[in-house]
């Protein structure tokens, strides 16, 4: 179990990632702050793109693994994909939170409001009450393998709401832009070095993502042990009476 | 008639607000789950401290 | 043996914390859950068709939307910007095309309300024959993200 702890944290090779890491971020600043050009309508303010954009993809991402851990789950009833989907749910939401923190400090200076219930705001905000309904569903049940199951079936079911939160902007009128970004944009267009920029910082915040997935699963598993080795104390002191 | 104002110098606290607040939650958050790991150590090492005490005392558990 | 014992600790009972037992908060949960996800989507669906009308559609419409609160969007016309004097009231005119809509607005525009390539959303209550006059006023960006030190060494 102590090797399990260890692997989470310390360690010469994870220390090496955790500097290259850290490098990569400072490389993604340089690209945001210093070589991404300046908007020209909307000035500096545009560059909370450079968060608001990868945080929408790792929190779709995570969404995707949490669809593919409650599957793998449900088919082969093993916590290892439990925690596997329950970690990366956690980590959704924050992903989902930042968006819909982010989302407003840009749109108040640049549409001129906060809030608007259109539909891709709309549906992103359903799209954060799925997720903490899963980790709820998990924390209020009966039992451990219960929560497991049914927020195994939520995070299948409400994956859903993935796409329509993408396509909203194209399926209905909102206050967003068409699809500005992906294969499938109609219109819109991105100056090359604000695209260079982009990709720098959602790969740099993909890295970040893979990280902490890992700490929280490996952290979910100390969890489990530890559990379970609280339990066969008990076992033997009940035994020892 | 309101001068057209292209770049204005007033949203960069915005910028600083959007960003500054990302790193706070991501930091919150490692904060967090690294305490976590520190506690789930700590009463890992106490439970193996208790189960060596019980084995040292004789009959032993079915480990 | 042990493998038994990780089965249990797994399915280990966990209820009969707090006011309800572990199902009934779980229905709980589940129906407060539902209600908030059905009302946003109540909110923002259905007319999210028509999430705003635009400046000639609310004049084709005018008599069914008289009235109702509705969200139009338009270019500005440019040059019809005016202020009350000493006052926060603005006065200005939206298009589509050739249909003009006169409208008010009582506060502070945002910045981008004045660039000639944003769409302006305004919400307010329609009154068929007179001035639109917009609770809120929101723009919609270009969708066009240019790098300004290009823009100013071709100026």
């Amino acid at each position: 179990m102590a090797s399990v702890a260890n692997s989470a944290r310390g360690g010469l090779r994870w220390n090496i990632a955790l500097v290259a890491m850290a490098a990569v971020m400072v490389a993604n600043m340089f690209f945001t702050f210093m070589f991404a050009p300046t908007e020209a309508t909307s000035g500096h303010v545009q560059r909370i793109m450079y968060i608001h954009v990868p945080m929408a993809w790792l929190a779709f991402l995570a969404f995707f693994v949490v669809f593919c851990g409650s599957i793998m789950y449900l088919w082969k009833r093993t916590a290892k994909w439990d925690d596997l989907a329950s970690s990366a749910a956690e980590l959704g939401i924050i992903f989902t939170t930042l968006v819909l923190i982010t989302g407003p400090i840009w749109a108040k200076p640049t549409w001129g409001v906060w809030w608007t219930w259109d539909a891709r705001l709309t549906s992103t905000l359903v799209l954060w009450l799925i997720y903490v309904g899963y980790l709820m569903l998990r924390a209020y049940s009966a039992n451990r393998s219960q929560g497991a199951r049914f927020s195994a079936v939520l995070g299948i079911v409400g994956f859903i709401d993935v796409p329509i939160v993408y396509f909203a902007v194209d399926w209905w009128r909102t206050q967003h832009q068409r699809l500005v970004l992906g294969g499938l944009s109609l219109e819109g267009d991105l100056h090359p070095d604000m695209r260079l920029a982009l990709l720098v910082s959602v790969i740099a915040f993909t890295l970040l993502f893979g990280f902490l997935l890992r700490q929280r699963v490996s952290l979910k598993r100390v969890e489990r042990g530890v559990r379970e080795m609280r339990e066969d104390a008990e076992f033997m002191a009940e035994g020892q009476r | 008639m309101i001068a057209l104002i292209t770049t204005p110098a007033h949203n960069i606290p915005y910028l600083f607000a959007a960003f500054a607040i990302t790193w706070a939650v991501f930091f919150v958050y490692v904060f967090f789950t690294s305490r976590r790991q520190d506690e789930l150590e700590q009463e890992m090492e106490s439970l193996r401290e208790e189960m060596r005490g019980r084995d040292g005392d004789g009959d032993g558990g079915g480990m | 043996m042990t493998q038994g014992k990780k089965e249990n600790s797994f399915n280990a009972d966990v209820e009969g914390r707090g006011l309800l037992g572990g199902r009934g908060r779980l229905f709980l949960i589940a129906v407060v859950l539902l209600l908030a996800v059905a009302y946003l989507i109540y909110a923002a669906f259905p007319g999210s068709t028509s999430y705003y009308f635009t400046v000639d559609e609310l004049e084709a419409n005018s008599e069914e939307v008289d009235g109702k609160t509705v969200r139009v969007k338009g270019k500005l016309v440019p040059e019809s910007f005016a202020r009350e004097d000493g006052g926060t009231m603005a006065t200005f005119t939206l298009h589509a095309g050739e249909e003009m809509l006169p409208a008010s607005y009582d506060g502070v525009v945002p910045d981008l309300f004045f660039n000639e390539h944003s769409e302006i959303i305004l919400q307010g209550s329609y009154l068929e024959g007179q001035p639109f006059h917009a609770e809120t006023v929101s723009v919609l960006c270009p969708s066009k993200y240019q790098a300004l030190e290009e823009l100013e060494a071709s100026a």
